[in-house]
């Protein structure tokens, strides 16, 4: 039998502020363990939660972009249960009036692209960290260690619809997600720092069935491949259950990536209830009509709608309007290259080859470039009117971008001529010409392929400078072939 | 309404308390007396009542986004059941 | 004027020290001694700060800068031990909140430092459940004015401070009448503010819709003072009011208006005692006196306040008191696991009767019984809420008995939880509604005293206090001095097996 397979995706956002989501400790990551915490994101005894009003901006944004309706009215809920990692014991999150919900999102897998619905975004305070300790050193075995600096870091749940139909739209999916989030700068997605995690909730039916099978849950999945390779392997998983006439029961599984086999993980809870309740510490809050127009008005073009305009407007082709928005910074970049006068063209070529192999290399965002967009606009500028060939801007670019200094200060640096126009060529052509009366007999009695080779002693007399496309123009010119 | 031996058990597994079967025996007692009580709630008729959540007209009440110290860390170990500085440590968790 | 400062009220020893005629330090001193000589056979504090209180009282002694800035400087104070103080131990009367030194002050307890030195914590019911103080962990608190009786509660160690004269001023925190019930039994102002009136910050949680932090004083002045010392806007609780609280001692002392006092009739039926019964005629007629006209209203849902608040308040206080797990402070059990860890660390940790409300409490809420129990009272809350409403149409302020009768004696309810909880029937309410009530001396039972309630509006303290400071310019119940305290050598241990 075929069987369909049915994802959906819960998707852990870090928000990007500066304090936690009810106090003021800080979220910076890397710290000494339980630096950033105090009574509150504790749970000591009295201490009470006041809301970050950025981290409720930060998700209404992210809400709006991802076309989700924001509830006019929304609350906090207590989650309770017991883990080490939760300070009071219970997780202040949201459960029947959510910050956003009905939203939907672009993805493009295999060559085309679809919508994904989303079923609700909710805002929540994150766990600590449980490190579990290597016995030895007065350790005793079979203990762990408890860091709380992670304790109340604001999150965003993004909760998918069933709607996804194979691993890899998954992964297009989360792709989707992050370059939409982190062009708002609502987040960093970075799921090694854990500002990005994600649960999968797998299951497979029959080919058109249309009822959803006993899905499991995948946990522990720590980059966009494993969620792929997880997916992957759960579907096999629950096929040669299916096929051998078992049963799939509904439960949470991990993944090993080492051995990329998926596992039943124990649960934490000896009794699943989490006893939802409203937060009484946190009065309601309210979105007028009004409010989610600022916010609409305030987003940043999205990926998508720039993408199109890159291709309409600008003429680039779909490869490299799709490269240039994959980040708003480099996107940014190309925009402010082309309003200085380039080529459009001209300049994606130049960025996807030359600035983000660079960039990359350093490990710096577009919007950190040594070369700025004026100096690469003057290097373009300087290419387009003749003065320098592509190959010369090609090469001075490590040079300016190691030294943050213009095109100018490289050429004169190296001692490169600007080629002021054709005349210029005179003088080395002459020379070559002098110097070489064999090769120009030769070609004079009709063998081309010599050509090449005057060219090159042109090239080699101006340091590379000349442009190779007039070189051997001029050569002719001279020469009356 | 009556509390059975197995309600009182789930409960008392979900609240993590440890109880002794004599206090399981009593709670059954009581927690049904009180629950006879409350039930004279299901008399009302609130089918057009909205739930008060909460009780004082104010909502929007928000902190800024901006980020201090509370320096209480070591405070807290130096009283803490179980701490290794920095950490505080627990017992590991059951069968993992 | 005497040294002993024993007999002043807190505005005059206020007046005396701002003056110079008092020193701080030795007022503080003499309260010192006087619970020296008392607390050994009531047992109201929990814990004595003899150095810290001196060092406070001297600091203010010394530093004159803030003189007039604060009214209250220099009068010690008791406060409730479930009130966060930086450095000092706060145990809520509780087992599992052993080792607990709290790194930070509460709100309230912040506004006071450096003002009004700290005498000491005092004791109440575990976790502020209870109506007696015989649910305290460490040991039982006596009623100033018989020892053989309880003094009410959860803030019992507060009001037998303030009534037997060890302290001139106490806060306490009201949930369900904490406040109001123990002030009665002692014969005591006990005022539980508007709900976001006072900050909670800092205040160990028990129901955190319900709870509120408020006075305890001999004269509605004195709790005038302290309330304005401690109310207002805190940015650390999101529930506290962003308006600025007006100053209810300026109130006092504006011209007495004429107030239509209502008598909600649910409150004056069976089971109120014939003492009560008489002391709040009596009261009611004094109020006539003074101008006030009467008037009978409804408040239909009374009778189902207890089961609400029963549902609510456990329900909260099951999660508020899931932290107490061993993890980060307070008690931790030996256990070979996390598991056990939790639950012999919360089984040896809680009394009784906190356990019994937090089974109760994650029943109400637990899968299958959230709509039936937990949702249905908080529509239910709505009515209540909305009977006060209606009443308020036709009344300024309401007048109700504070408590069925005066104070019960050790043992009477504690076997009975449904019987404890019975007793809190007319202060459940204004929790519940959020609404400020007040409970004063207004007669006696025998040599027991007897508390009449205030009920108001929103943010009707200053009137409120407004009554009852008139009240008391004509009557003297305020001035009665519990008699027994001398005679009860005998500390009275909690035995294993009694109820906890």
């Amino acid at each position: 039998m075929k069987y369909e397979p049915v994802i959906g995706l819960e998707v852990h956002v870090q928000l990007k502020t500066a304090s936690k989501i009810f106090c003021s400790c800080s979220t910076e990551f890397g710290r000494e363990p339980n630096l950033n915490t105090c009574p509150v994101c504790m749970g000591l005894p009295g201490s009470l939660p006041v809301l970050n009003r950025r981290a409720v901006d930060l998700a209404i944004s992210a809400a709006l972009a991802l076309d989700c309706r924001i509830s006019p009215f929304f609350k906090f809920d207590r989650k309770n249960y017991f883990y080490p990692d939760l300070p009071k014991a219970y997780q202040i999150s949201q459960y029947d009036l959510p910050l956003a919900t009905g939203g939907r999102l672009e993805i493009s897998a295999n060559g085309s692209s679809r919508n994904i619905d989303i079923e609700r975004i909710h805002m929540e305070e994150d766990a600590g960290k449980l490190v579990h300790a290597e016995p030895g050193h007065g350790v005793p075995k079979g203990t762990s260690f408890v860091d709380y600096n992670r304790a109340g870091t604001p999150l965003i749940e993004i909760v998918s619809r069933p709607d996804l139909r194979s691993p890899a739209e998954a992964h297009a999916y989360l792709d989707a997600l992050k370059h939409i989030l982190r062009y708002l700068d609502v987040s960093d997605c970075n799921m090694e720092e854990g500002s990005l995690r994600c649960d999968a909730n797998v299951s497979i039916r029959p080919a058109g069935e249309t009822a959803l099978g006993t899905r499991s849950e995948l946990k522990n999945l720590n980059s966009f491949k494993f969620v792929e390779k997880a997916i992957e392997i759960e579907i096999e998983r629950q096929t040669e259950v299916l096929e051998s006439g078992g049963r799939v029961i509904q439960e949470t599984r991990g993944y090993d990536s080492a051995k990329n086999t998926t596992h039943p993980q124990r649960s934490k809870e000896q009794a699943h209830d989490y006893r939802y309740f409203p937060e009484p510490d946190l009065p309601g809050f309210t979105v007028t009509p009004d409010q989610i127009e600022r916010f609409r008005s305030a987003l940043p073009e999205l990926p998508a709608a720039r993408r199109r305009r890159f291709q309409t407007k600008l003429g680039l082709p779909a490869y490299d309007a799709e490269v240039l928005t994959a980040e708003s910074d480099t996107a940014d970049y190309f925009e402010k290259v082309v309003g200085l006068g380039a080529d459009p063209k001209k300049t994606s070529n130049f960025i996807m080859t030359e600035l983000l192999f660079n960039l990359k290399t350093a490990g710096l965002p577009a919007g950190r470039s040594p070369v700025t967009p004026a100096r690469l606009a003057e290097l373009l500028k300087l290419q387009a009117d003749g003065k320098i060939s592509g190959k010369i801007a090609k090469d001075i670019f490590p040079a300016m971008f190691e030294k943050g200094v213009s095109a100018q200060e490289v050429l004169k640096d190296q001692k490169i001529e600007l080629i002021a126009d054709a005349g210029s060529l005179d003088e080395p052509i002459r020379q070559v010409i002098s110097e070489n009366p064999k090769a120009i007999e030769d070609l004079r009695a009709g063998k081309l392929t010599v050509l090449g080779f005057l060219v090159g002693q042109v090239m080699k007399k101006t340091r590379g400078q000349a442009d190779p496309k007039i070189v051997p123009q001029e050569l002719k010119k001279r020469l009356g072939i | 309404m009556s509390i059975d031996r197995k309600t009182v058990e789930h409960v008392a597994a979900l609240a993590r308390l440890g109880l002794t079967g004599e206090e399981k025996t009593k709670l059954e007692a009581e927690l049904s007396g009180i629950l006879d009580h409350v039930a004279q709630l299901s008399k009302l008729e609130t089918g057009k009542v909205e739930p008060l959540y909460h009780i004082l007209p104010i909502q929007n009440v928000f902190r800024e986004d901006a980020a201090s110290p509370a320096g209480v860390r070591d405070d807290v170990l130096k009283h803490a059941p179980g701490a290794r500085p920095p950490f505080f440590v627990v017992p590991n968790v059951l069968d993992e | 004027m005497s040294k002993t400062g024993l007999d002043l009220s807190a505005c005059q020893l206020a007046d005396a020290i701002r003056d110079g005629e008092l020193r701080a330090a030795d007022v503080c001193g003499t309260f010192l001694e006087h619970i020296r000589e008392q607390d050994p056979k009531l047992q109201a504090f929990v814990t004595v700060l003899e150095d810290d209180a001196m060092r406070q009282a001297e600091s203010v002694d010394r530093d004159h800068s803030h003189a007039g800035a604060a009214l209250l400087r220099g009068v010690p104070i008791a406060l409730k031990d479930n009130l966060c103080t930086r450095g000092v131990p706060t145990t809520c009367s509780s087992k599992i909140l052993e080792g607990f030194v709290p790194p930070y002050d509460a709100t309230v307890v912040a506004r006071l430092r450096g003002v009004t030195p700290f005498l000491g914590k005092t004791n109440l019911d575990e976790f502020a459940m209870g109506s007696s103080t015989e649910n305290s962990a460490l040991f039982e608190t006596r009623n100033p004015h018989d020892p053989g009786c309880v003094p009410g509660g959860s803030s019992g160690g507060s009001a037998a401070a303030v009534a037997s004269g060890m302290a001139p001023l106490a806060l306490g925190s009201d949930t369900g009448g904490s406040i109001r019930q123990p002030a009665a039994f002692c014969g005591v102002v006990g005022l539980k503010p508007t709900y976001g009136r006072v900050s909670r910050y800092g205040l160990i949680a028990f129901a955190s819709s319900l709870d509120q932090i408020g006075p305890f004083a001999r004269t509605a002045e004195d709790a005038a003072l302290l309330l304005d010392a401690i109310a207002g806007p805190d940015p650390r609780d999101a529930t506290c009011l962003a308006t600025a609280a007006p100053s209810c001692r300026a109130a006092l002392s504006k011209p007495f208006e004429k107030l239509r006092v209502g008598l909600p009739r649910e409150y004056f039926q069976e089971g109120l005692s014939a003492p009560v019964a008489q002391a709040l005629a009596a009261t009611r007629q004094s109020l006539q006196d003074l101008g006030c006209s009467m008037v009978d209203v409804s408040l239909p849902h009374t009778d189902y306040a207890v089961p609400t608040y029963y549902i609510l308040a456990p329900a909260e206080a099951s999660s508020n008191l899931a932290r107490y797990d061993g993890v980060q402070y307070g008690l931790r059990a030996p256990a070979g696991n996390l598991i056990e860890q939790y639950l012999n660390t919360r089984s040896a940790g809680f009394g009784r009767e906190v356990k019994r409300r937090i089974m109760l409490g994650t029943y109400a809420l637990s899968s299958g019984y959230y709509d039936a129990y937990y949702l249905k009272a908080l529509k239910v809350r709505r009515l209540i809420h909305d009977d006060f409403s209606k009443a308020f149409a036709q009344a300024d302020v309401l007048l109700t008995p504070t408590t069925p009768t005066a104070a019960f004696r050790f043992g009477e309810k504690v076997s009975d939880p449904l019987q404890m909880y019975l007793s809190d029937i007319f202060t459940i309410s204004a929790n519940l509604a959020g609404l400020p009530a007040l409970s004063f001396p207004c007669g006696m039972d025998g040599h027991l005293p007897i508390g009449a309630q205030l009920i108001g509006p929103a943010l009707s303290e200053a009137r409120l206090l407004r009554i009852v400071h008139e009240y008391q310019k004509d009557t003297n119940w305020h001035l009665r001095r519990p008699q027994s305290i001398l005679r009860s050598p005998q500390k009275r241990k909690r035995t294993p097996g009694e109820a906890g």
